[in-house]
């Protein structure tokens, strides 16, 4: 078998493995949600890079050197959004911790913020949580590898994305009461992920036209983190 | 690598085949012949029973001729009933809800009691859209233990409700180019409409293990 044959019988057996993949995810109990009056929101793991990403980039037919102009494309374009949206006083980080603590208050807990170190350069859950002190009664651990804005392929436009993935431990004794993932804008059936259809208001046909209307997009982001933060709280009621 | 061929292929087969079977249907229930004759109160003398750990979920086909019921208000809604487990340990219930063609059933659900009591309801609000489904866990605890049957009916609010979703996927065309092949992919997007209806497709998947319950486990 040649070189392309090897490659071809690899990519269908990760095609599969891919079709089996999806989150693991546990609803809270609410007899145990009970118990959860005070919540301790961790330092959440969210880049401040806004993405810019196409999920299927036309160069990625053109084999391993296609797929890296894609990568660097997308690279150089979300390095542009991030500016402007600097420019625009946007900073990614900040503005999600507030749309998830106004989530949590609204769902009747009182929130409060628990500093931690995280790696910078993995999105993931943490591995070890804080002892208890007993003021919280439970931990949220939160992480965003995708807030951005998204395009199915070279055709379709761009729309503002969220893709939340959401852990809540007790404090005694670190057991997980709900974990889920919360997908704005998914791509395909969101691999398992409570997903939310995006708002037909905020699309851009091309990425010149994102980077033209700069402020009006990153109102559409905003929207985008204020219902995941809804839908977040809706999930712990 | 010519030896190791067989074995892909065989890995290949088996992962679609596997992947396949995750959504198999076993319709419990699916009744032709013209509507039946709404009934004022629950009829859960033919409910159907509900097994711990089952290989394949139960999965419950609504028509236009599953048993119905009219409200005191005149609506009319269809609905299925199961006979819990006794309870003897602790037990979640999943249920989902599947778009079926144009139409979603709308799911409420309610548990009754020994005393023919409505215990809990989990009302549509609670399912959640994941994908293609609305979905719901249920936990039964020692809290829960005199609740004896489950009610699925559609919820009469928001049936009829239309919407409609941006569905984004991609495919992928191989193409031979001289001794070179490669694949075209391309992602794509499509406007899919559906109803919530009194119609569809509901699986219910009873497990007593297989919670996460520990960092680490995934």
């Amino acid at each position: 078998m040649n070189k392309s044959g090897q490659i071809f019988w690899v990519a269908l057996i990760a095609l599969g493995l891919q079709a089996c993949s999806g989150i693991q995810y546990r609803a809270l109990d609410p007899s145990e949600r009970r118990d959860i009056k005070t919540i301790g929101l961790l330092t959440p793991a969210v880049s401040d890079t806004v993405a810019v990403k196409m999920s299927v980039h036309p160069g990625q037919s053109l084999g391993m050197i296609g797929t890296l102009l894609a990568r660097s494309d997308m690279i150089d374009k979300s390095a542009d959004f991030t500016q402007a949206a600097s420019g625009n006083g946007f900073v990614c980080s900040k503005r999600f911790e507030k749309s998830l603590y106004a989530g949590l208050t609204k769902a009747g807990y009182a929130v409060k913020k628990v500093h931690v170190s995280r790696s910078t350069s993995s999105y993931e859950f943490l591995t070890r949580y804080p002892e208890a002190d007993g003021s919280v009664d439970a931990y949220l651990d939160l992480y965003s590898d995708l807030v951005g804005f998204t395009a199915a392929g070279g055709t379709t436009p761009y729309r503002p994305t969220v893709l939340l993935h959401v852990r809540l431990v007790r404090a005694s004794d670190h057991k997980v009461l709900y974990q889920d993932a919360i997908a704005y804008n998914a791509f395909g059936d969101g691999a398992g992920a409570v997903t939310i259809a995006p708002s037909r208001s905020y699309e851009f046909a091309v990425f010149s036209s994102l980077m033209a209307n700069a402020r009006q997009a990153l109102e559409g982001l905003q929207l985008a983190m204020k219902v995941t933060g809804e839908e977040l709280a809706r999930q712990l009621r | 690598m010519k030896q190791a061929r067989p074995f892909l292929l065989l890995i290949a087969v088996s992962l679609v085949v596997a992947c396949a079977n995750q959504g198999s249907i076993k319709a419990v229930r699916k009744e032709g012949g013209p509507a039946p004759i709404c009934t004022r109160a629950w009829q859960l003398n033919s409910a159907a029973t509900l097994e711990l750990d089952a290989s394949q979920p139960k999965a419950v086909e609504f028509t236009s001729s599953s048993p119905c019921l009219v409200e005191p208000g005149g609506r009319a809604v269809t609905y299925f009933s199961f006979a819990l487990p006794s309870y003897s340990a602790p037990w979640v219930l999943r249920v989902e809800s599947h778009i079926d063609g144009r139409a979603l059933f709308a799911p409420e659900i309610m548990l009754i009691n020994r005393d023919r009591k409505v215990s809990r309801r989990i009302p549509y609000e609670r399912f959640s859209l994941r994908g293609n489904q609305l979905q719901t866990t249920i936990f039964f605890n020692s809290e829960h233990a005199d609740e004896q049957y489950l009610i699925v009916r559609s919820a009469p609010d928001v049936s009829g409700q239309g919407t409609t979703v941006v569905e984004s996927g991609y495919f992928v065309v191989p193409i031979i180019a001289g001794l070179i092949p490669f694949f075209y992919m391309q992602g794509t997007e499509r406007e899919r409409e559906y109803v919530l209806s009194h119609s569809g497709i509901v699986k219910f998947y009873a497990l007593t293990q297989g919670l996460l319950s520990r960092p680490g486990e995934n």
